[in-house]
């Protein structure tokens, strides 16, 4: 009787009601704090690739429903430009990255946020030596294994399919600007 | 004093939970790419070992012989999660960021549900704490040691300094699986072949 399943079962119940509590006590504590960690951190993301903005000046925008699955955030700086944030897949999951555009259509920079690449390859892809590449490009580019020029960036020894990945997403969120953003006016 | 130091032998030298027992093989070849991936991982899983180990073991008499696996499972689970949860509330710009990567990796770790089932159901909340500490200790070590080595190898640079010159190219074979497991295998040789030479010279 001491072991029957029911009295197991329950046991395990118990066990596994008390674990709830105690994990729904801890998230309850922590959600709003987290929640405002992650919008600082953002933030100052956006704000590294507007250099010069006003970071409390960055406004949410809605993002048009073709692009929603692979920009998930745009803020827009009034007078100066938009901050993407785009996610492609890279080798070991998704890149994301935050890209920086004024408002005459030119890159002012880019920074990787998330991604799962190996070190010592695809994660050097953080380094300023790759980012800054993007520096200044306006138009669709590709990613070649020499030397960059005008529309191609270099891409980085041993990691072509990471730096395929935040070129993507440097030329989707310049598609979106020139496509969607580009004339100022609200879309419908 | 002497449980602390019985733990710490057993878990560093005698009982190393990755060059003895060989337990928690995919997390250790995943995150030895580097020598401060190796070290951050290490000191996460020693943390929620000694939760978890000081928390079955004031439970052992509580739970039931037959459910003991699911109410290890779901107490570790809940550990790793809260720890989780409280790095990023409180820990964001500092702990968080260095180790927040690995704290979801652990639940997949079998050394924590191995120390649970072999030593914390069966023995007091103090040695099981020691224990916890030893084998995540040894486990550090093992990841660390591990670390260096491939990415001394593999990236040319130790803890994020360069320090192989430019004109030598890394083995960046070092870096992915087929590395992992030779540096890994030769490193358990050396290992077990010194703990052999450490016990033959007891007995002389």
């Amino acid at each position: 009787m001491k072991d029957s399943p029911l009295r197991l079962g329950i046991t395990l119940f118990i066990i596994a009601g008390i674990m709830g509590l105690i994990l729904g006590g801890v998230n309850a504590v922590t959600k709003d704090l987290i929640a405002r960690k992650i919008d600082e951190v953002n933030r100052a993301a956006y704000g590294a690739v507007l250099p010069g903005v006003d970071t409390t000046s960055l406004e949410s925008m809605e993002v048009d429903d073709a692009y929603a699955d692979r920009i998930l955030e745009i803020y827009q700086a009034p007078e100066y430009g938009y901050a993407f944030r785009v996610s492609t897949q890279g080798y070991g999951g998704a890149v994301v990255i935050a890209v920086g555009i004024d408002v005459s259509g030119t890159v002012t920079g880019i920074q990787i946020l998330e991604h799962s690449e190996t070190p010592g390859l695809g994660a050097n892809a953080s380094n300023p030596s790759f980012t800054d590449q993007f520096i200044g490009k306006t138009e669709t580019l590709t990613v070649v294994k020499g030397e960059a020029s005008a529309n191609t960036i270099s891409a980085i020894s041993g990691a072509t399919i990471t730096s395929r990945s935040v070129t993507e997403s440097v030329n989707t969120a310049l598609t979106y600007f020139q496509e969607i953003l580009k004339g100022g006016a609200d879309n419908v | 004093m002497s449980k602390l130091m019985s733990g710490l032998k057993r878990g560093i030298i005698e009982e190393n939970p990755t060059f003895v027992q060989v337990l928690g093989m995919c997390p250790t070849l995943a995150t030895t790419t580097s020598a401060i991936n190796g070290l951050g991982m290490g000191l996460s899983v020693t943390a929620v070992l000694i939760c978890s180990n000081l928390a079955i073991s004031a439970l052992r008499k509580v739970i039931p012989n037959k459910i003991r696996i699911p109410a290890y499972i779901i107490i570790i689970a809940t550990f790793v999660t809260v720890v989780d949860l409280l790095l990023q509330a409180f820990f964001y710009d500092s702990l968080y960021q260095a180790l927040g990567l690995y704290i979801p990796l652990i639940v997949v770790n079998c050394i924590i549900l191995g120390r649970a089932e072999a030593f914390a159901s069966k023995n007091d909340p103090i040695s099981s704490l020691f224990d916890g500490l030893g084998m995540g200790l040894g486990f550090t070590l093992a990841l660390t040691v591990l670390g260096i080595i491939r990415e001394i190898l593999g990236s040319g640079s130790l803890f994020g300094i360069q320090i192989l010159p430019d004109a030598v190219t890394p083995a960046v074979i070092m870096i992915m699986a087929p590395g992992g497991f030779i540096v890994l295998g030769i490193l358990l040789a050396l290992f077990n072949h010194m703990r052999s030479r450490m016990t033959q010279r007891k007995e002389l």
